[in-house]
């Protein structure tokens, strides 16, 4: 699903990936950790198409498409979606509107008609309650106004709608109570399939308890520097992650 | 009533603040601007057929020895640094034709409120349908002539006062309401014509009534429209009023407003700009009996070279009103765009509360706005703030609908949507509302949904 090979990037001068491979079959959870500046979020952001990163070196398969050379706007109709840390306001934007903007775009992508607004309320219908949105937020202005758990709960039900290929969840975890994470957790995990991807950023293990990864990858420095099965996270969260970057140094 | 300014005793604030602006007004033009300029109002009195054909014979001739006595406006003048007039004073202007030519527009054509239609600056009585009962006096404002006239404050205002063509005239008793809103549809066709429509509305108290005035200029249409309307408020009255424009055609707009507004009355006014070549407001809302409150919002989103002025004032004059101003803007291209907002609070009137905000996204790289809020405030115990904003477009929120499979194009309109979705939806539905989110989404994308997203129906 996800081939990266390589990959540098930076920002103005500064390289923040020097080098990052890493590879995603269908259907399975990766989870990458690593302690503050690793370029977690770069990765993230590089992959999303954000504008302020350039990439100096490497390739990026996306389900066999090129996704460098793909605007934003197409990596998303293409099937990429990126769970935000820091979900965006948009003020006077209604929930229900960019939502079903979100979703034609994407099916005038596949060649489809635009959905029909009863089939569009049926499916909303059904998938904020994955994640216990209720109305009232559901027809508020895009995050304005919601807590942190609740933009976060808002970015999983975009997901839901969307149903992409590959879900990038950039610290989806960070300012979530302990119900919170549950009914997130629940939600992504809903959305498991055979031929769906995840690639979950966290800086915390007790994310993992609740989405359980296939494989658990530490980023350090702009480079993927241990892999493992999910017990590396518990590992992690024992000991830290002076282990690893002793031994890289 | 009395349109001029200081109020408040010799040698007061005020009263110093007049003599500034008389000896402002007062800078003499270049003398090739005022030959222009004279020259123009000569040809204008030769043409005008509306000339002593009616009893405001007194207003009119107030109105011509102002224009005697001022400079023609000049960019040194502070009041008309972005606003010149040398393209329109170098155009010789006529009366436009009486006779409606056949199969014509009709703006709104879902309105089902009244409606009066306003043509070249003439009544067109079959075309219109007008409350008619009990304490509701609707007629020509031009056999009525109880207008007060402009000619106290401005150069245009004046001319437009001298050379009033018809217009409303509508008087609401006391605790009576109007039971439908009145469209008054104002259309300049021909080319190189002028028109001066004047309009007066007058509430009992208690009384209500919304109006709103649909301008449009016809394609192929050059020349020039100046507008006056004249509110007065009683107590406890609520008014509404509403100015879209929508030209096809080249068109120099200009339009007063006064209003006056008694105890407790509210007056809602909204500006929404939809084409429009280049139009200048003057408005001043005279806040004179407690309580009373005045509310303004306003949307422009000029493209191409485009022109939009509003120059508004407050002028709180007693204790215990309030004021809340909202104008925003969107300029693309190489449009140009001027916010002059004041807000004046006299020495009496304490506990106002006086509010404005100005925001605007400057999108095109050669646009310009120019935002001036200017506030006197004569009085210690008032709570008044200003705010103008001049910016772009939200990026993180750009990329963040892009994120989620919007394209670019699209993204753009919805956030610009957004900025000026409030005024929007202050205009009356049930025709009005919609048209003007059709004659956006033609311009910029958005606002409707051929296929787009505000239709639910399927």
């Amino acid at each position: 699903m996800l081939n990266i090979t390589n990959l540098h990037a930076r920002i103005g001068e500064h390289e923040i990936l020097k080098g990052l491979n890493l590879h995603i079959p269908p259907g399975e959870v990766h989870a990458i950790m690593g302690p503050n500046g690793s370029g977690k979020s770069t990765l993230a952001s590089v992959l999303a198409g954000r504008e302020d990163y350039e990439v100096t070196a490497g390739a990026v398969d996306f389900d066999g498409v090129d996704l460098l050379e793909l605007e934003v706007t197409d990596r998303a109709r293409a099937g990429l979606f990126l769970a935000f840390q820091y979900p965006v306001e948009i003020p006077g934007v209604s929930n229900m509107n960019f939502l079903r903007a979100a979703l034609n775009g994407k099916r005038e992508y596949q060649g489809l008609e635009p959905i029909g607004g009863r089939a569009f309320l049926e499916l909303v219908q059904e998938r904020s309650a994955w994640v216990q949105l209720d109305g009232r937020l559901k027809n508020r202005s895009v995050n304005e106004g919601f807590s942190g758990g609740e933009k976060k709960r808002n970015e999983i039900f975009q997901m839901a709608m969307l149903e992409p290929k590959l879900a990038i969840l950039d610290e989806t975890d960070s300012g979530l109570d302990i119900d919170a994470l549950r009914i997130v957790s629940e939600g992504v995990n809903r959305m498991r399939s055979a031929d769906r991807s995840f690639l979950v950023i966290t800086h915390y293990q007790r994310l993992l308890d609740y989405i359980v990864p296939d494989r658990v990858h530490v980023l350090f420095d702009g480079v993927i520097v241990e892999s493992g099965p999910k017990e590396l996270a518990l590992e992690l969260e024992e000991k830290g992650y002076d282990w690893i970057k002793e031994r890289v140094q | 009533m009395s349109w001029e300014i200081a109020q408040d005793g010799p040698g007061g604030p005020a009263d110093f603040r007049e003599e500034v602006r008389t000896r402002l007004r007062h800078v003499p033009a270049p003398a090739a601007v005022e030959t222009q300029g004279r020259a123009w109002l000569e040809a204008l009195e030769g043409d005008w057929e509306d000339l002593g054909t009616d009893g405001g014979s007194e207003v009119r001739e107030a109105a011509r020895r102002a224009l005697g006595q001022w400079p023609v406006p000049h960019r040194r003048l502070e009041r008309w640094r972005f606003t010149p007039l040398t393209g329109l004073l170098g155009r010789r202007l006529r009366p436009g034709a009486t006779s409606l030519p056949a199969g014509r527009e009709v703006a709104c054509p879902d309105w089902k409120g009244y409606r009066l239609v306003i043509w070249n600056g003439r009544w067109v009585p079959e075309l219109s349908q007008l409350p008619v009962g009990v304490g509701v006096d609707v007629r020509n404002a031009k056999g009525a002539e109880e207008r007060k006239g402009f000619h106290g404050d401005d150069w245009m205002g004046a001319v437009s006062t001298r050379f009033a063509q018809e217009g409303l005239q509508l008087r609401v008793a006391d605790g009576v309401r109007l039971d439908a809103p009145i469209l008054v549809e104002s259309v300049l066709d021909g080319v190189d014509v002028a028109a001066f429509p004047t309009h007066r509305v007058v509430l009992g108290a208690g009384a209500r009534a919304t109006l709103i005035e649909w301008s449009h200029a016809a394609a192929g249409t050059t020349g020039f429209t100046g507008t006056t309307w004249e509110w007065e408020l009683g107590e406890n009255a609520e008014g509404a009023w509403h100015q879209v424009v929508d030209d096809a055609g080249q068109v120099h707009r200009q339009c007063h407003l006064a209003a006056e507004q008694q105890a407790g009355s509210r007056l809602e006014t909204v500006s929404v700009l939809v084409r429009a070549a280049q139009v200048r407001n003057d408005w001043t809302l005279r806040l004179t009996g407690e309580g009373a409150h005045a509310r303004m919002l306003g949307a422009y989103l000029p493209t191409g070279e485009e022109r939009v002025a509003h120059y508004t004032t407050v002028d709180h004059r007693v204790p215990n009103c309030t004021s809340d101003e909202d104008y925003r803007g969107v300029l693309y291209d190489r449009a140009q765009g001027v916010f002059n907002g004041k807000i004046f609070v006299r020495p009496d009137a304490q506990k106002t509360e006086a509010y404005q905000r100005n925001a605007n996204l400057v999108v095109g790289r050669e646009a310009v706005m120019h935002s001036k809020p200017e506030l006197e405030i004569y009085a210690d115990d008032v709570k008044c703030s200003h705010g103008c904003t001049i910016g772009q477009i939200d990026d993180q929120a750009l990329f963040y609908a892009q994120s989620r499979g919007i394209a670019e194009a699209d993204a753009r309109a919805l956030l610009v949507e957004a900025f000026v979705g409030d005024v929007l939806r202050a205009l009356p539905e049930g025709g009005v509302q919609e048209a003007v989110r059709k004659g956006w989404a033609a311009r910029h994308g958005g606002f409707d949904n051929g296929e787009g997203w505000s239709d639910w129906t399927d």
